[in-house]
Parts: structure tokens; sequence; C-alpha cells
């Protein structure tokens, strides 16, 4: 028999000694119990409350990561704005993606193509390579300021950093207006893809690293 | 014996800081960080990281008086910037601190990591002290990258926009973390707001305990002498101070 039954392992004991160790609440094996409880407690309760708080405040700030682009139709007026131009076939639109912009953070650029027969191409004027806006030069294409990023005339990459081909609007023409839709992305066969940031890929084993924002 | 009469110092110096370190135990603790022993062979190069805790208070205090006067909207940011370059008054002089500030603290920042580098100065028992000043090195980064975002001027905005895709082209974590910048799938009102928050709040914050965290290991594992030091490294007497000191 030991002197102190705290010193003692609990399964050494039978039930009814254990119950009997416990019985006073002076003794050392109750102050041990209370104390491992208490830590137990503080610890716990603790956690708990810390979760309750953070959660909230994380979901607070991580939800911008989880959003999808909302788009907006804009209207660019009568198609006649925009005739077939074989020399220089892009017209530069500005306007704003937002019908309550804030500022100018919502002004886009895009390139406008009269194809003929009220069909038209809408052209993005972000690089794909980090977001830079591009310029369109004649027929010949695009070229990028920032880290000289090239593209044809339908916006596929042809020398330089970028990964994809140029963003474009979907269009449409109703009561003789044309009207900007959603902004899409594109593959080297100029395939639709959904929208994804630049630097980006959307074909190719590449895309994999990139999961596009939920729909 | 007659008392003597106590002198000017001892009322006005020694008796507040007795009354102050009896309480406290401050006075004794800024002295165990300020009259520690040093190798005698220290050089100037070890003073390239007491340079940068100046710099960095100094870009604290700069900062705080440019957030009287900045205005972190998108519509105002830039006009809040002009106003204190152009009409508030030596606003000129603490915008070019804390922006030429920034500069130097860079550039200290990688002296004083080569310094260390060189010196061998990370290794057994320093690792700590190499780990939190590599924390504090991103730290510093992000504080460049968010702050040069709140010029708001057309350089800010397109050097933002390509960091943030930058940070986008990483795999996997690369789409959020870029969205969780913007605040947003495009860069809007509330990017700014982020920066600016992040900036002034999260990343000193960061800063300042990871400062705290760098030093207290400097104190308590003291300073290295030059690779070129005369005095034989002893590395059972270094085991033997550092086991002491615990």
């Amino acid at each position: 028999m030991a002197d102190s039954p705290a010193e003692q392992d609990p399964e050494a004991l039978t039930p009814g000694q254990y119950a009997a160790s416990m019985a006073d609440p002076g003794s050392a094996r109750a102050a041990l119990d209370r104390g491992r409880f208490l830590t137990g407690m503080t610890v716990g309760l603790g956690g708990l409350m810390s979760a309750v708080i953070a959660a909230p405040a994380l979901g607070f700030v991580l939800a911008p990561a989880f959003e999808t682009d909302k788009h907006y139709d804009v209207d660019l007026g009568p198609t006649s704005l925009y005739p077939v131009d074989k020399a220089n076939p892009f017209h530069v639109v500005t306007f704003t993606r937002d019908p309550d912009p804030t500022g100018d953070l919502d002004r886009r650029v895009a390139f406008i193509r009269n194809d003929g027969n009220d069909q038209f191409t809408a052209i993005s004027n972000t690089c794909m390579h980090l977001g830079c806006p591009v310029r369109a030069f004649g027929s010949s294409g695009f070229g990028c300021p920032c880290h000289g990023g090239q593209y044809d005339a339908e916006g596929r990459r042809i020398a330089g950093p970028p990964v994809r081909p140029l963003n474009r609007y979907a269009t449409k023409v109703v009561k003789g207006n044309l009207i900007l839709g959603e902004l899409y992305a594109m593959d080297e066969s100029l395939h639709r893809h959904q929208l994804k940031a630049p630097g980006q890929p959307v074909t190719g084993l590449l895309s994999y690293l990139y999961p596009p924002a939920p729909q | 014996m007659p008392r003597t009469r106590p002198t000017a110092r001892e009322l006005v110096v020694d008796a507040p800081l007795e009354w102050i370190e009896e309480r406290s135990g401050f006075v004794g603790l800024i002295e165990k960080f300020l009259f520690r022993n040093v190798p005698s062979d220290t050089s100037w190069l070890q003073t390239l990281g007491s340079s940068l805790l100046i710099v960095f208070v100094l870009q604290a205090t700069t900062g705080v008086l440019l957030a009287m006067n900045y205005d972190p909207s998108p519509a105002g940011a830039y006009n809040s910037i002009r106003y204190i370059t152009d009409d508030a008054t030596l606003g000129w002089l603490i915008r070019g601190m804390h922006k030429w500030g920034s500069s130097v603290m860079v550039i200290l920042l990688f002296l004083h990591m080569a310094r260390t580098f060189f010196f061998g100065a990370y290794k057994y028992p320093r690792e700590l002290t190499w780990i939190t000043g590599a924390i504090l090195f991103i730290l510093v980064m992000a504080m460049s990258f968010t702050g040069y975002l709140l010029v708001f001027d057309q350089r800010a905005y397109w050097a933002t926009v390509v960091g943030v895709n930058i940070n986008g082209t990483a795999p996997i974590v690369g789409p959020y973390l870029a969205d969780f910048l913007k605040a947003g799938p495009t860069f809007n009102g509330q990017t700014l707001s982020r920066f600016y928050s992040l900036h002034m709040l999260v990343l000193p914050g960061g800063i300042i305990t990871f400062i705290f965290l760098h030093n207290w290991f400097v104190v308590k594992l003291g300073v290295t002498s030059p690779p070129w030091s005369k005095k034989r490294y002893d590395e059972s007497v270094a085991r033997d101070s550092v086991e002491s000191s615990r």
C-alpha cells in the first residue's frame, strides 16, 4: 500500500477504493483532478470562444476570394458607329462596366471590329501576361507596353510572355444597338472558356493549377 | 553623523528610476538590453540591425503622421497625397522621409542579411534569429508592395495590377490569394481600403511582434565575432555560456 493514494495509478485501485479516495474534496487526488478539470475547461472553453469569434472574422476577410465577377450588359450605341474598316479594323471603345461605378476603377476598354452582317468581335485590352492595357496596331494586332507581349489581330499571342489569347466580350445587336455582354477567356483555337485572371492558362496541364472562381 | 542632503541628480534621476524599478523591474530589463557584453572585435557592420530598427521607428512615426491627412478612398487618395506634398506644412518632408525611408529600409535589410550570411552568424545556436529575420524580410516586402498602391497614381495602380496578377500565378492558392488582395474578382473600391489596412495595421503589428522576438534572441544568445577575429572560437565555452544563460 502506498502512503498517498494520489501517487498511485488509478487503474491499480478497485472502484471502491477510487470512490473512497475521491469522497473527501480536500484529498490530494481530488485537488489534482480539480486542477486538471479547470485547466481543461480554460483551454477548451477559451478555444471554443476564440473559434466563435475567429470563424466569422475569417469569413469576412476571406469571402471576397471566392466571389465571381458580376457582369452587366453595356449598350455601346448604334452599330453605325462601328463601320467596317479594312485598314483600321478596331474601334477603341471606353465604357464603365458597372452602371454604378466607383470612380475610374470600373472603366474598361474594348476593341470593336465589325465583321459584317451585324456580327461584331469585341476584344478586351487586358494583357494576358500580367494585366497591363494593350494597344491596337492597325490591322496587324496588339502590343503591350509593360513586358512586350504581342498579339495578332484575333488576339492570339505571337511573341512575349502572355500565356493565352486576349479575352473577349460576348456581343449582340438589339434594336440596332451594339450590346457588350459577358467577358470570357479564349484558347489558341479561339474557343470560349470560363474567365480567369491574367497569367493563368485555360488549357493544358497547367490550367489545372489555377482553379476558376465558383460559378 | 549628520545625513547628507541628496544631490539634485539623486532627487531628479535616481529616485524616480528606483521608484519605477522597485515596482516594475523595467530599469533592470533595459539595462540588460543596453549594457550587455559583446565581443571586443565587433565591427561597424554589426550596426546594420540597429540601423534597421531606427529606420523602422522613423517609418512608423512618419506613417502615423501621413495617416492623419490621407484619404483611403479611390476618389480621394490621389488628391490627399497631392495635398500632403504641395499644401500641408512640411508635408513634402514627412512624405519624403516615408518614401525614401522605405527604400533605405529594404537596402539596409539586404545588407544586414548579407552580413549575417557571410559572418556565418545564422549557425547554431542562432537559427531562430535567422528564421525570425527571414519572416521580417517577407513582412517588409509586403509593406513595400501594399504601400506602393496608396499613392494611387497611374504607376501605383498598374504596378499593383501587375503585382496582384503575379501573386495570382502561384499554383492552386494563387487565384484565391489574388482575389483576397483585390477584395473581389476585380480591382475595386475595397482594394485600396484593404491595402491600407494591411499596410498600416496588420503588417506593422507583425513586424513589431517579430522585431521583439528577433531582439530577444539577439540579447539571449549574444553577438558573433567577425570571421576575421583573432580570438579562437571555443565551442565548448560557447555552449557553456548558452547553458548557463538558461
